[in-house]
């Protein structure tokens, strides 16, 4: 991964998406971040990105709609996107869905402060990362 | 008692009892006397077929009925008291073997003729059917009744099971769903604070201190919430646990953290308890957390750990000479959001020891607390009934 990291970031709530979009401004090698609503939308931007897929997906579980373990589930049944890294960003801490998130690269549970938020920003692009093993 | 009379006695009770035998072979004689009647078969022309049909349809009969009463017998002795109307299967499984028994008579007689024995039988067997059947129509209503009881038992055993359903779903979500905004509420106020350009007041600097404050207070409530449903809905996975141990790192952590306080941690090399790790050490780190919280400024303090029996049950108590509460209170400490200090004096929100009660509870186990004398508090639980 060389220049901007190119992210995708799945998540409904504004704040949080607010809040991510600041976060990841302050990334030192920059990032170019996109940010859709719901499940359904990230799968149409990545169905239509063809060469130019993101360099990792940041996925909220609680998604309206389609949610976050559907959508990793179907990321990782298609070969299309055999090599698309994920990181889980979700409020849940419940063992349950982290194992049911184990497909992904990373999980991280949403930090009570912004000041979290920051410091787990490189922890978030290391998933991107090559070398990255699924977690 | 003199060799005389001692040998008077032992004479008359033998006398005694070899006339009860003698009258007892007499009546054996006669109901089994068979010489003025033919045997039975007799009156089948010794058909091979037709006394076959008999033998075998008896044979059956009579085994069938002696498998059913042994089977109403076991479950009486099996369930003892708590077999409802037990008295009524015994009357019923007497009514059956008897009936059993004159069928396996019939066969006998078909070749033998002893029907004084088989008649004197059937007489018996008549009395428990007389018996059973005089008796059952006045317990209908008391059957019904049973029925009913159970159908409603099972009625309520549903709606409470959904009613708990429902209530886990409920904390579940709604200590989920709590945290979300409490979580935007810091970070948005993180961003204020950090903001270099704001303009602020030292007076709304500080009133933002307090939003941010209870922000935390309130994650942090929301965070035990969610362990104390988390207690409910976990899948146990009892294996051996050294709480000793546990609480050896447990207060190394909290050590860790306030390291200038003069706090000890006597407890024994090995505690193995039986129960689910995930929950023992919260069980353990709740226990710990407040004797170490409530010894602050009753320093050297001392927290003790170990077992001992209360009432024949094996308990694990953690002991700590702190701060302790009014005996009359230790009834509501497990309460939950039930608090004794203010929190100017000791942080809190009164959830660590209701969710000590659950996590021994759920393993079968209870809690105790007792006011020491002199000072401090002694927390103890249990996990199987004992």
């Amino acid at each position: 991964m060389t220049g901007a990291a190119r992210i995708l970031l799945v998540e409904d709530d504004a704040d949080d998406a607010r809040l991510a979009r600041l976060a990841f401004s302050g990334a030192s090698a920059g990032c170019d971040l996109r940010i859709c609503g719901d499940a359904e939308e990230a799968l149409r931007l990545l169905e239509s990105g063809g060469a130019a897929l993101p360099d990792l997906v940041v996925l909220d579980l609680n998604l309206p709609g389609m949610q976050g373990h559907e959508l990793l589930e179907r990321l990782r049944a298609d070969p299309r996107w055999a090599g698309l890294r994920v990181a889980v960003l979700s409020s849940s801490g419940e063992p349950s869905d982290r194992r049911r998130a184990a497909a992904a690269q990373g999980y991280f549970q949403k930090p009570d402060s912004f000041s979290g938020l920051v410091a787990l920003v490189p922890l978030l692009l290391a998933c991107g990362m090559d070398g990255a093993g699924a977690a | 008692m003199t060799g005389n009379e001692r040998r008077r006695r032992t004479f008359g009770l033998s006398a005694v009892v070899l006339g009860a035998i003698g009258a007892a072979v007499g009546v054996g004689r006669w109901l089994f006397d068979s010489s003025h009647f033919m045997p039975h078969g007799h009156c089948y022309l010794w058909k091979s077929g037709l006394v076959g049909l008999h033998v075998g349809s008896d044979l059956a009969i009579g085994l069938s009925y002696v498998v059913i009463s042994g089977v109403l017998l076991y479950v009486v002795h099996r369930m003892g008291r708590r077999v409802p109307f037990h008295w009524m299967f015994l009357a019923f499984g007497a009514f059956i073997v008897t009936c059993g028994a004159t069928h396996l008579m019939e066969i006998w007689n078909l070749w033998h003729a002893d029907y004084w024995a088989g008649g004197l039988l059937k007489l018996v067997c008549a009395g428990a059917s007389v018996t059973t059947a005089g008796v059952l129509p006045f317990q209908i209503p008391r059957i019904l009744a049973l029925a009913d009881a159970h159908h409603l038992a099972e009625q309520r055993r549903r709606e409470l099971e959904s009613a708990n359903e429902e209530l886990r779903s409920f904390s579940y979500t709604a200590a989920h769903d709590l945290r979300a905004p409490v979580r935007k509420i810091q970070s948005f106020v993180d961003l204020i604070m950090a903001d270099p350009g704001n303009t602020m007041s030292a007076e709304s600097r500080d009133y933002l201190g307090r939003v941010e404050a209870n922000a935390r207070g309130m994650a942090e409530l929301i965070a035990a919430l969610l362990d104390m449903s988390r207690v409910q809905t976990a899948t146990l996975d009892p294996q051996e646990v050294d709480v000793a141990a546990l609480a050896r790192e447990i207060f190394a952590d909290l050590r860790a953290e306030e390291p200038k306080r003069a706090v000890e941690l006597v407890a024994p090399e090995r505690l193995l308890l039986r129960g689910d790790p995930t929950l023992l050490r919260q069980a353990m780190a709740n226990l710990l957390g407040n004797a170490f919280k409530f010894t602050r400024g009753r320093e050297p303090g001392r927290i003790e750990v170990g077992e001992r029996r209360r009432d024949g049950v094996r308990e694990v108590f953690v002991r700590d000479n702190g701060v302790g509460f009014p005996p009359e209170l230790a009834p509501t400490v497990f309460e939950p959001f039930r608090r004794l200090h203010s929190p100017r004096e000791f942080a809190g929100h009164g959830i660590g020891l209701a969710t000590v009660q659950r996590i021994a509870l759920r393993h079968g186990g209870r809690v105790h607390a007792e006011a020491n004398e002199g000072a401090g508090a002694t927390v103890a639980f249990s996990v199987d009934p004992g």
